[in-house]
């Protein structure tokens, strides 16, 4: 089972199909297409919170997914957010919502954001991440290791989890995702 | 061991990186005796048999430098904080 995706390339992502076992329980993982800045406040976390509310986000400051307009900000230390949004001027609208109170800084091109769901992903990632995922209600996130790979994670809904990771790591975690995902099958929609 | 971490809870003590001693606190350079109070600094250390407060960074969690209060000889952690909230405010 360990090289069952021996036969290909170690650096390229995992081409689009089916891995592992083929049956119904499998769980699904797809990219999304979203741009990502982080914002980072200044001294003045409250004054940063406050403007949030432009965007329609009642922002919280800690380990939380908060939603908004068209963006959803992700608590990835004290004062920092990664930003995600699947509109167009990401960092403008943000600069111009926050400046000079916080710092934005595009992430985009660095960045793979990735969404996972199936009646088995619980398990699937009780092997990747060292946390009680159980214990996460929707909108709990988490800036953590998966098979030594730094990425943040959060529960989008109750049956949807989502990964942001380094765009270099992308194809090694495909294969670790991959081979966790192995006993119960993968449908990787690449 | 287990670091709970004041921004993302109680975390596997691999996901952080060892600092050290967080007691040092740095001389005045302008001190007469800047010189020898330097090498105190940067090269005397103590190293307790039991209570001790120590620098971890959160590197693979918030990336946030940690004051932990641990005791060296059974590992229980009385306290955590963020070390600029510290002696350094
Ligand atoms: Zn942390």
């Amino acid at each position: 089972m360990a090289d069952f995706l021996a036969a290909l390339p170690l650096g390229k992502p995992l081409p689009a199909g089916l891995y592992g076992a083929q049956n119904f329980e499998r769980v699904a993982l797809c990219r999304l297409p979203v741009d990502a800045c982080a914002l980072v406040a200044g001294r003045d976390v409250a004054a940063v919170i406050e403007k949030a509310k432009v965007l329609g986000v009642d922002l919280c400051d800690g380990p939380r997914r908060s939603g908004g307009d068209d963006c959803a900000l992700i608590g990835t230390g004290p004062g920092r957010w990664l930003v995600l949004s699947s509109a167009s001027g990401l960092a403008a609208r943000l600069e111009a919502a926050f400046a000079p109170e916080a710092s934005t800084f595009e992430q985009g091109g660095g960045l793979v954001v990735l969404e996972a769901s199936g009646p088995t992903l619980p398990a699937v990632l009780a092997k990747l991440v060292p946390l009680d995922l159980a214990t996460f209600a929707d909108d709990d996130a988490a800036t953590v290791t998966a098979a030594h790979i730094n990425l943040t994670l959060w529960r989008h809904d109750a049956t949807h989890w989502r990964f942001a990771l380094g765009r270099s790591y992308f194809a090694a975690f495909l294969r670790a995702f991959a081979c966790a995902a192995a006993e119960y099958g993968l449908d990787w929609a690449g | 061991m287990l670091i709970p971490c004041p921004y993302c809870g109680v975390r596997d003590a691999q996901e952080f990186s060892y600092r050290g001693d967080a007691m040092p606190v740095r001389p005045d350079p302008a001190a007469p005796d800047a010189e020898e109070k330097f090498h105190d600094y940067v090269y005397l250390r103590d190293n307790p048999a039991g209570a001790f407060k120590e620098i971890w960074h959160h590197s693979a969690g918030c990336r946030r430098w940690v004051e932990v209060e641990r005791d060296t000889l059974t590992h229980e952690i009385k306290a955590t904080r963020f070390s600029a909230e510290g002696r350094r405010a």
